[in-house]
């Protein structure tokens, strides 16, 4: 993280004092003045600084910016070495799920495997299908980044990434072809594309070693060692991800994919599910509800018009107005979701157990000194009924307006 | 207009209990076959020897279609086999599980099959209707969402694990039944003779690695706890608190931004 310290010279300070100091001059001089006119002028006798052979020097790509100030804006940048391959003779590619649009962590230990099979001439491609959001490729491990978002490549279209893919392995000498057994997408493409190439995949790989890879076979219960195989779908945590090196990720360009449109599957897009169906341990989105909640009629409706799954803590399931099944925590379900809204929920550990696997949590409590907003990323202090209805308000005041917006 | 008749192969397997390791219907090719049962004329199919005909049984004993063995020897390869049978019996629909749950259990069967029979393949099905242009499909994605998928059969099916339940198989009716017997084509798996087998060992636990180069940073790692603690507001108007919820939900990609 870019960390902005401030570092005070001792020495120049010291010489700005100084005046019979030879680089007293030097430091203290400015050399670009307003000029009596209101003209911007430089005085090109006062720009730059004596070299050590006692040649004036003029730094002009500001290399030793230090130079005039005493204090030093350092960027704590972690500066990562960097890991440049210029000609790449072998290719490894990684075919990240990118669920959610953003690399998953299983997603970087695939790539961080990637890595442990590559060599000085090889360079590790991701293929990014369809849309996304991900920017740190760089820091993944990513040296070369191939995103094909044409229309073809959106939704579920197995038939026109696999012809890609194909042309890849075609025109390229790519060693590995690597892919996250996972159900987010890449379990099903790396199957299609084994089966395409006839050659039996590495599958469920997850303890790489010398030259082969043991795999989880016989749904999970035995172990079966298999040498390493072109198309090889990996589990989570096969190897650590990328965190020490910074990589190019530059496009990869000079392919020319000539895929056609025409498929058998088609793809006619995605079904409105009822939140309330979704089983909470896997409901990407969750309002929850504790003591703290005044009207329960309010809280059902904003979970409505949210589009959330309901949970609740157990005190509410306690006191009756919730089922058991939506309670969330050591003694009741434990959720995965990407957006938790805890509502009048003290933050009990109990319930904080349940709750560890989430990605952002936001907080409605009255009490500013509760434990769930040390643990929230957000949090509102305000009474739960009159933000659950400003809430409703403001999302149908907004769909309203959409609706105009439509009509019009 | 009545739809056409379609007609069905499941392909059944033998599967293992986890715990007490004994032979039992494999439970993803069970809901296969419920799934099936609505579809129209069935069979269920099994490559393999013939000596697991009582096991098969306990599908038989679902009452849904007759189960019958395709016989090949112990070494041969089962995608051959079925691919073999396809091509010379159509089926509309060959419905499978996503895995086995003994020997490699790689997932990849139905994808050979596809390749090999040349047709389409679609993964994660919990739900199929029949309609006038083809198949609707129901897509069971990750986090309870669903994606609807058309195709035209003939096809394959991979079932996913959230598809409806497979009813309990009557011991009566699994007793009674036959298991039809049909003569396999035999092709060697070459690779398969040489796997071996051993029992799963524990996954270990992934370590926090703290990668500190300085000492300062080594000290403050195992000193300042991790948690951040994130922005606090005290709105004014709970109009303004509302705001900034909705706010994280749009970045998040949960509510509709307009
Ligand atoms: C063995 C064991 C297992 C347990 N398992 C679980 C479990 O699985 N799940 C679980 O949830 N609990 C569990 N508990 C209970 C847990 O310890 C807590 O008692 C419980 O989580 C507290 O629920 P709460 O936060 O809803 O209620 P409280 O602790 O009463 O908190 C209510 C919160 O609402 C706030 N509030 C009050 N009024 C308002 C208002 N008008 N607007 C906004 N905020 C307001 C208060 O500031 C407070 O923070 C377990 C306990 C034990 C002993």
């Amino acid at each position: 993280m870019a960390n902005q310290v401030k570092r005070v010279d001792p020495h120049i300070e010291r010489i700005k004092r100084n005046r019979l100091h030879p680089r007293h001059l030097e430091l203290t001089a400015t050399a670009i003045s307003m000029g009596p006119n209101g003209v911007i002028r430089k005085d090109p006798h006062k720009i730059g600084f004596m070299g050590p052979n006692g040649i004036k020097r003029i730094d002009r790509a500001n290399l030793n910016q230090a130079s005039g100030s005493s204090v030093n804006q350092m960027q704590i940048e972690e500066q990562k070495p960097k890991h440049i391959i210029e000609s790449p003779t072998r290719y490894i590619v990684v075919l990240p799920d990118l669920a959610a649009g953003r690399l998953s962590s299983h997603d970087k230990d695939v790539l961080g495997y990637a890595h442990s099979l590559a060599n000085e001439n090889t360079a590790v491609i991701a293929i990014a299908f369809g849309e996304h959001k991900e920017t740190g490729w760089q820091d993944a491990g990513v040296d070369r980044l191939l995103e094909l978002n044409d229309d073809i490549y959106q939704g579920f279209s197995p038939e026109a990434r696999i012809q890609a893919l194909v042309q890849i392995e075609q025109s390229l000498d790519v060693a590995h072809f690597l892919f996250p057994d996972s159900i987010d997408g890449g379990a099903d493409l790396g199957r299609r594309f084994a089966a395409e190439l006839d050659s039996r995949p590495v599958t469920h790989g997850w303890k790489p070693l010398e030259d082969s890879i043991i795999c989880r076979a016989s749904a999970g219960t035995q172990d079966l060692t298999k040498t390493l195989s072109k198309v090889m779908l990996l589990d989570a945590e096969v190897a650590d991800p990328i965190d020490e090196t910074q990589h190019a990720a530059s496009t990869l360009d000079e392919l020319e994919l000539a895929v056609s449109a025409k498929a058998l599957i088609n793809d006619l897009g995605m079904l409105a599910v009822n939140p309330a169906d979704i089983s909470l341990s896997v409901a990407p989105f969750i309002l929850s509800g504790g003591n703290g909640i005044r009207d329960w009629d309010t809280f059902h409706q904003a979970a409505s018009v949210l589009g959330a799954t309901e949970g609740a803590s157990r005190v509410a399931v306690d006191d009756g107005f919730m089922p058991r099944h939506r309670q969330v925590g050591a003694s009741g379900i434990w959720v995965s979701a990407r957006v938790y809204i805890a509502v009048g929920i003290s933050g009990a550990v109990q319930h904080l157990q349940g709750i560890s696997q989430v990605d952002k949590v936001i907080a409605i409590n009255t009490n500013t000194k509760c434990d769930m907003i040390k643990r929230a990323d957000l949090s509102i202090i305000a009474d739960s009924t009159d933000i659950l209805n400003a809430l409703v308000e403001l999302v149908q005041a907004q769909e309203i307006s959409e609706g105009e917006s439509h009509a019009a | 207009m009545p739809l056409s008749q379609l007609t069905t192969h499941t392909l059944l397997s033998l599967g293992k209990h986890p715990l007490s390791g004994r032979t039992r219907r494999a439970e993803q090719d069970a809901k296969a076959f419920e799934l099936a049962a609505k579809l129209g004329q069935c069979l269920g199919l099994h490559a393999g020897n013939y000596q697991d005909a009582d096991a098969l049984k306990s599908f038989a004993g679902m009452s849904i279609a007759p189960v019958c063995i395709l016989e090949i020897e112990q070494s041969a390869d089962p995608v051959a086999a079925l691919s073999a049978y396809f091509k010379q019996t159509k089926s509309d629909i060959i419905l499978t599980g996503s895995q086995a749950e003994r020997g490699e259990s790689s997932g990849m069967l139905p994808y050979l099959l596809a390749k090999s029979l040349d047709l389409p393949v679609i993964n994660q099905v919990c739900e199929v209707e029949q309609t006038e242009a083809g198949l609707n499909i129901t897509q069971a994605l990750p986090r309870g969402a669903r994606r609807a998928i058309s195709v035209k059969p003939p096809c394959i099916l991979i079932i996913d694990e959230s598809a409806p339940e497979a009813r309990q198989t009557a011991y009566g009716a699994a007793m009674r039944a036959e298991v039809g017997k049909l003569q396999g084509y035999n092709e060697t798996d070459t690779d398969a003779a040489s796997f071996n087998f051993e029992d799963a060992s524990k996954k270990p636990k992934r370590m926090k690695k703290i990668k500190a180069k300085t000492a300062a940073d080594r000290f403050k790692a195992a000193t300042v706890s991790q948690a951040k603690g994130g922005q606090v507001i005290e709105p004014k108007t709970s109009q303004e608190g509302a705001e900034a919820i909705l706010k994280l939900l749009k970045e998040e990609g949960l509510v509709k931004t307009n």
